[in-house]
């Protein structure tokens, strides 16, 4: 009788205690990432900003701008021809070089997406680094934000004719109109 | 102890009151044999003076004397056997002859936290029992559930050694994983291939809402019971061996070297003087016979099984080798599996079980499913022209010479031949014996997993169990590639090494409660719980690579090929070592309630928590409710004159919400800045990091949920000799997580997953049984059918084009997760017949646009099949005994990506027969140099009918007669041959209808490792 009531005792008490101590286990800390909403404060972070419009260009849709855009470019002049081991193994730039390419053609797509890709970083940055009381670092790292802003639309403008115009970090609602 | 007392009490009445009528009555003697319905003389059956115990056991020879008064009645019992009673009248010899309990005996059905009878369960729940499972040439449980219950799907992507199929429980519901949960006594866990299937005693599939409902957030696939074996009986040693031997089933038909020339040589690939120049005009490679070749698989097992009403012990060994059908060793499945199941009632109140399965495993695998470097795919599409090998001492081809005269290596076989390098293609899939030979990768891996709980009855009403679930499971991989020349494409100048190592910790912890109580002729079930589990996962992977002329490593032989003695100039790199996380709670409960035996009602609850990297903190609870009913019609009064044909009928329905993990994890709703690389700036080496918003955010995400409705009638006719069930289920799932979705291309960022999509599946299930005994022949017919009808009803406004799925090579998407037609359905043009005038596909315009546009492609069917069947066929007779099984679907399509038009690669005769050629200007094929071959291959003419039936097993077994074996200790012998997997019926054109790819690929066959026939001879002896 005795052993049956102590254990019958612990058992109900692991119950509770089971429900009780676990809750606070599932808050699990994400590694290699920073809060989004106490960064763009200090100069160096900035810095660190700045420099992801410039790896955008270096690396922007894995291969960098080097492929998705000047490659593209390239290839409508008349100074590159698609080549490969036979016709038909590089079929996006013989479309390229023929100009029988449409909207959804791949390379036309990347660039495109990169180029808005670089005007949301330079977006990210105008609406946070802060334009009041600026260091002279932070005021350096807007006025870079906009010159490649203006850079993206540039070649937008003269690629695509009449592109949307985005000059702020889009909300929930205004993305997928 | 009170208990105990009363009855020693009434043991001491009993037998005073006994003693006192014997002495008054008249005693006689009966003895005789007792034998079962095969005549067979029936051990330890038990005989009793019925309400005394005053009683025997048959001996070794059935037989039994037992003295008893005059005019009282002699039970005559056994497990499984309908009780006989005699009335003792006189002393004399009889023979009792007892017969199996063809009734339904009142089975219990394994349901979530507890145990059901078959007769109370309200949801829609299928078994298949271990005589299902027994015997076969599967590896993977999961393979059992094909065509032996209605509602179950199973796709493999591969039937190579140690592959385990995907399984799908009323369809695909969701745009990520469609896999059930299974639990194994209890533990919940994703893989159960550990687990060899003759250790399996029964499993149960949840298919409704209302049954998976009580594991809440990850039961929306359904979920699957295993029940793994447990002790009974006296004492039984059990060994069984079986040897299959496997060829290839079904052989797709290429094109032979001179169709292979003639073809490309209207390509204008080739010209005539080429055939001339390269080819000796007798080689005429068959290589898919030389990539294929007979193997053979082992399956030992050897058991121990012992129990009584106090405990029970199970043990078991199992030892499998399969040797795949892939030419040479590459593709070996080694399996050794352990499984200690125990139980002991300590006290009347206190009872520990414990089950644990170990596996020890190890693996080589050929590369196969890609469009690109593929060794299954190579063996289609070499071209004949080019031999296996050349011989070592004699002339090698030009293209070779060169390549020897760079100085590269020319991969050869175990005499010193070379294996052939094609001069005419040179893609990237080559010789397969090349592809095989130039890596090598091996994996071990163990699993310790198991449940023990603890179950306390302090009285009788209630049962508090704990149990501890637990996986311990690492595996590690090993591998290097040599350097090696083929061609342009397949070539490497070093020696790469790589390795890593992985491991995971999985622990849950449930306690609950179950309480029983009758009041009067209700009956009532209350069962509250709570569960936690956590896991934690680590690997740490590393590779070394050599540059330029560099070997790699410091000498060119395998005892060198690791990273201890890589080179000067090798580069390493390492990736992982970062312990990652999951966890869960949960709180639970279940009432039913029970009126009679009549009418039956249950409602269930679980909500859910989860852990920070999946759901954003406020949105992380998720409640999953659920109710059922049930009415059994027959034991209504107004039923009374149909019961002689119609023993039971009952109606049930149920209403359920489950919950699905798929999609979530690794803080994909999380807005958070992350780190996107380094930019070198100045003069010196000096490096700024870039942070950047890594994604949109999404607070707001939720748990997918699965909202189903079941409707089952279950009738049973005849004296139970024939059942028929039939279900129709409606299930809506809703709040898909849909990740890369594209917003706006002028968003700029990549959006985080959202709750954006709804996947309908419908359907009526069938299950039909027929089982009867005409003297000593017992047969029994088993089927059952399904239909399912899918369609995704709702997708996130931005994707009005739908999510691609898999695309083939670089020739665009083909499958597509798109609103108002079923998940990844095939998508492509519509081929409509070839041009008389240039042997051109043409294709339909939809678009009004000229030529052929994006906006052209249409919906070309689904690879998920419309109707599936299975049919079981059993037959014994004596010792003789017969099983047919048969399974297929109908109303899937497959997609057929085993064409290239990069290279002059091989292709189906297919494409060869009645081509447009200038002389059959009616061919129904593009012509060999129709430009628009891409097209066509992304194009219905490359879809064809999946549909196929399979006899899956043919098997015939013998059971020594127990008269004779026993003669040697031996209670059970039987031998058995069987033809596994041996007649496929379908008209498809490639490897094998039943293997494509499974999830977004499904239907999709890019050449995966096909299924063999099998012929099969097996041994099952108990001790």
């Amino acid at each position: 009788m005795k052993t049956r009531n102590i254990i019958l005792s612990a058992v109900i008490s692991l119950f509770a205690l089971s429900s009780v101590s676990c809750s606070r286990m599932l808050d699990i800390p994400q590694h290699g990432v920073l809060d989004y909403n106490t960064f763009y404060q200090t100069d160096e972070q900035a810095l660190e900003a700045d420099a992801a419009m410039y790896l955008e260009i270096l690396n922007g849709g894995g291969l960098g701008w080097d492929y998705w855009v000047r490659l593209c470019k390239a290839m409508l002049t008349d100074d590159f021809w698609a080549g490969g081991s036979m016709r038909g193994d590089n079929n996006d730039l013989d479309q390229l070089n023929e100009f029988r390419f449409d909207a959804e053609q791949d390379y036309v797509e990347n660039m495109f997406t990169s180029y808005y890709s670089l005007v949301y970083k330079a977006n990210v940055i105008l609406g946070h680094v802060s334009e009041e009381g600026a260091s002279d670092i932070a005021k350096m790292v807007r006025a870079e934000a906009k010159v490649f802003r203006a850079y993206a639309y540039f070649d937008l403008k003269t690629l695509w004719g009449n592109p949307p115009l985005v000059d702020h970090e889009l909300t929930r609602t205004q993305r997928y109109r | 102890m009170r208990k105990s007392l009363l009855m020693k009490m009434t043991t001491l009445a009993l037998s005073l009151l006994a003693g006192w009528s014997l002495a008054a009555q008249q005693k006689v003697t009966v003895s005789g044999v007792v034998v079962d319905d095969q005549n067979e003389p029936m051990i330890a059956a038990g005989v009793v003076q019925k309400g005394t115990s005053n009683g025997t056991i048959t001996d070794l020879d059935g037989s039994f004397t037992l003295t008893v008064p005059a005019g009282t009645v002699i039970e005559f019992s056994s497990v499984g056997y309908v009780s006989q009673e005699y009335v003792a009248s006189k002393t004399e010899t009889i023979t009792i002859k007892m017969l199996t309990d063809t009734q339904m005996i009142e089975e219990t059905v394994v349901v979530g936290y507890g145990v059901q009878k078959k007769s109370d369960v309200t949801g829609a729940i299928s078994q298949v029992k271990s005589e299902d499972i027994q015997n076969r040439t599967i590896t993977s449980p999961e393979s059992a559930l094909q065509g032996k219950t209605a509602g179950v799907q199973v796709f493999s992507s591969s039937a190579r050694p140690g592959a385990a199929p995907a399984v799908q429980v009323r369809g695909i519901s969701s745009n990520g994983s469609s896999a059930p949960l299974y639990v194994v006594d209890g533990r919940i866990t994703t893989s159960i291939s550990g687990i060899d299937p003759n250790d399996i005693e029964s499993m149960e599939v949840l298919k409704d809402g209302a049954s998976a409902a009580i594991y809440g957030a990850e039961a929306g696939n359904g979920v699957i019971m295993i029940t793994t074996r447990k002790g009974k009986g006296d004492g039984k040693i059990n060994y069984s061996y079986q040897l299959t031997s496997q060829s290839l089933a079904r052989v797709p038909k290429v094109m032979n070297a001179e169709e292979y020339f003639q073809y490309y040589v209207e390509n204008g690939r080739f010209q005539v003087a080429d055939l001339y120049e390269h080819w000796d005009f007798k080689t005429n490679t068959d290589w898919i016979g030389y990539s294929y070749e007979n193997s053979l698989m082992h399956h030992h097992n050897l058991s121990f099984s012992a129990g009584n009403d106090r405990g029970n012990l199970y043990l078991s060994g199992t030892y499998l080798k399969n040797n795949g059908m892939f030419a040479g060793d590459a593709d070996v499945y080694q399996r050794l599996t352990f499984m200690v199941n125990g139980a002991w009632k300590f006290k009347p109140w206190l009872e520990v079980q414990t089950n644990n399965q170990i596996e020890y495993y190890n693996a080589r695998s050929v590369s196969e499913g890609s469009d690109y470097g593929s060794a299954v795919l190579s063996a289609l599409q070499l071209d004949p022209l080019t031999p296996t090998v050349y011989s070592k001492d004699g002339e090698l081809p030009q293209n070779m010479k060169d390549i020897l005269a760079q100085g590269r290596r020319l991969l050869t076989d175990e005499n010193g031949d070379y294996y052939g390098v094609s001069w005419f293609n040179p893609s990237e899939n080559v010789n397969p014996h090349i592809m095989r030979d130039r890596s090598y990768s091996v994996m071990n891996g163990f699993n310790i997993n198991g449940s023990t709980s603890l179950n306390l009855m302090p009285i009788r009403s209630l049962t508090l169990t704990s149990r501890v679930g637990y996986r311990f499971s690492a595996y590690d991989n090993y591998g290097y590639s040599l350097n090696y020349y083929v061609n342009q494409n397949a070539h490497q100048e070093s020696i790469g090494l790589s390795g890593s190592s992985n491991n995971s910790i999985y622990y849950q912890w449930e306690n609950f409660a179950n309480w029983n109580q009758a009041f009067g002729k209700h009956f009532v079930n209350v069962m509250v719980g709570t569960s936690f589990s956590s896991t934690r996962t680590y690997s740490v992977s590393g590779s070394y690579s050599g540059k330029d002329d560099d070997l790699g490593v410091t000498q060119d032989n395998p005892l060198f090929y690791y990273f201890a003695y890589h080179s000067a100039n090798a580069t390493p790199s390492v990736y992982g070592a970062e312990p990652g996380y999951a966890r869960k709670l949960s709180y639970f409960g279940r009432a039913s309630w029970n009126y009679q035996g009549k009418y039956n009602a249950q409602v269930s609850f679980r909500a859910d928590a989860a852990d920070l990297s999946v759901l954003p903190k406020p949105m992380r609870w998720g409640y999953f409710p659920s109710v059922s009913a049930g009415w059994t019609i027959s034991e209504e009064r107004f039923f009374a004159p149909l019961k002689n044909v119609v023993n039971f009928a009952k109606l049930r329905a149920s209403w359920g919400q489950n919950g699905s993990l798929a999609g979530l994890g690794g803080y994909r709703y999380a807005n958070v800045i992350a780190n996107t690389g380094q930019y070198a700036t100045g003069n010196g080496l000096e490096y700024v990091l870039g942070y950047a918003p890594s994604s949109t955010g999404n607070q707001e995400l939720k748990w997918e949920t699965s909202e189903q409705v079941n409707v089952g009638l279950d009738l049973r006719f005849l004296r139970d000799r024939l059942t028929f069930s039939v279900d129709w289920f409606n299930k809506m799932t809703k709040d898909l997580i849909v990740s890369n979705i594209t917003p706006s291309t002028v968003v700029g960022v990549t959006a985080s997953p959202v709750n954006a999509g709804n996947v309908l599946n419908r359907g009526f299930e069938f299950e039909l049984r027929w089982r009867d005994t005409v003297g000593d022949f017992n047969y029994s017919v088993s089927g059952n059918l399904s239909t399912l009808y899918n369609e995704v009803t709702y997708i996130h406004e931005s994707l009005s084009d739908g999510i691609d799925g898999v695309g083939v090579r670089n020739y665009g998407a083909i499958t597509r997760f798109e609103k108002g037609y079923p998940a990844w359905h095939f998508y492509g043009y519509d081929f409509q017949g070839i041009d008389p005038t240039n042997g051109n596909a043409i294709f339909k315009d939809y678009d009004g646009i000229e030529g052929v546009t994006s906006g052209d492609k249409i919906d070309l069917g689904s690879g998920i099949p419309k109707l599936n069947y299975g049919l079981t066929l059993t037959a014994s007779w004596k010792g003789i005994d017969a099983v047919v099984f048969l399974t297929g679907a109908a109303g899937s399509k497959i997609y057929n990506c085993l064409t290239v038009v990069d290279y002059p690669s091989n292709r189906l005769s297919y494409f060869y027969e009645d081509r447009w050629t200038p002389q059959n200007t009616t061919g129904t094929k593009p012509a060999a140099n129709a430009a628009n071959w891409q097209q066509y291959l992304t194009s219905s003419g490359v879809v064809f009918d999946g549909s196929y039936a399979k006899i899956k097993q043919i098997q015939l077994g013998y059971t020594l007669p127990q008269k004779f074996t026993r003669k040697f200790l031996v209670d059970n012998l039987r031998l058995y041959a069987s033809l596994d997997d041996w007649f496929t019926f379908s008209n498809y054109i490639g490897f094998d209808p039943e293997i494509t790819g499974t999830g977004s690929g499904l239907g999709v066959d890019k050449g995966s490792y096909p299924t063999a026939k099998k012929v099969v001879f097996g041994v099952n002896v108990t001790f």
